[in-house]
């Protein structure tokens, strides 16, 4: 399995394998939480779906409901709001045709410091290259290294 | 996704004890993995999320490290494969501690099913007040393996 025997076939057969389940996670995901834009583009056809907002902004506060923008989309949705306008939530729900409206099962304000988020991306691309770098002084062929051996 | 610092942390208590250096590295590659895939294809790649997830799903992760573990030498390969699936597992073991309010981290059994689990143990911005913590945690095991290290070389006494 590890051996050389085979060698091309197999990074062939390993990568081809990647390949299928990319395109099959993306097929069979695709009608699973949609994104809003394309809800609210084709109503009838999302009538009834999942949906859930990692991060939504409230837009605007009436007394039943609520309007909320994720993306590039907006939508009203019913009951009362979480949060004065401007706060940004987390909700899962229902989307309706009708209207459209969103009708949430779940709803969380998120914190504050959800803004930091661009710290904890920019600690990580120094701990990927930190990981990296430890990996290459073992593993990278070092030209010196071999200069210094063959002088003993 | 808790931030790289966070899996690096659980990698450098699980993997320090290893005697070897190199297969360290690739341990503490194979926990970075799941993020960097899903990153690049994501960023770089331009591809659509669903087309990434297999990069966090136990199964999937298998012909991604198969793959990456064809790339060393011959005598290496059986090694680097397992250090760095273990690595990936664990990256994917503490995801799955993350809040998505019930819709789910981890396609567990993908590409047998599209099922997403959970635990819902932390919100993923609150991953930020793990940082300083994780920090904490890299000192201690280092600062406890030096001191071993020490200690293993005083002579002994007469």
């Amino acid at each position: 399995m590890f051996s050389n025997r085979g060698y091309r076939w197999k990074l062939g057969a390993a990568l081809t394998v990647i390949a299928i389940l990319g395109v099959a996670a993306a097929r069979w995901g695709d009608s699973i939480n949609p994104a809003l834009g394309r809800c609210v583009a084709e109503p009838r056809r999302w009538e009834g779906a999942s949906l859930w907002f990692p991060a939504a902004r409230i837009l605007s506060v009436r007394e039943t409901d609520y309007e909320i923008a994720t993306g590039a989309a907006q939508i009203r949705v019913t009951g009362r709001a979480p949060a004065a306008s401007g706060a940004l939530i987390t909700l899962t729900g229902i989307f309706h045709a009708d209207g459209p409206r969103f009708e949430p099962l779940r709803t969380r304000v998120l914190s504050p410091h959800v803004h930091l988020r661009w710290l904890m991306e920019a600690v990580s691309i120094v701990v990927a290259l930190a990981v990296l770098a430890n990996f290459a002084r073992h593993f990278l062929f070092r030209p010196r290294l071999l200069q210094v051996e063959r002088s003993d | 996704m808790a931030d790289l610092l966070v899996h690096f942390a659980s990698a450098y208590a699980v993997g320090r004890p290893l005697r070897d250096g190199r297969l360290r590295s690739i341990f503490y590659v194979g926990v970075c993995l799941p993020d960097v895939l899903y990153k690049s294809l994501l960023y770089l790649g331009g591809a659509p999320n669903w087309l990434c997830e297999p990069t966090h799903s136990p199964l999937a992760l298998i012909p991604f490290c198969y793959a990456a573990a064809l790339l060393f030498e011959e005598p290496w390969r059986k090694r680097a494969f397992l250090a760095l699936l273990g690595g990936a597992w664990l990256h994917v073991l503490f995801d799955l501690g993350k809040n998505y309010m019930g819709s789910g981290v981890i396609l567990w059994a993908f590409p047998f099913s599209m099922q997403t689990v959970e635990l819902g143990w932390y919100a993923g911005e609150d991953s930020v007040f793990l940082m300083l913590p994780a920090l904490a945690l890299i000192g201690a095991i280092e600062l406890l393996f030096r001191r071993k290290k020490v200690s293993g070389r005083e002579p002994a006494s007469p």
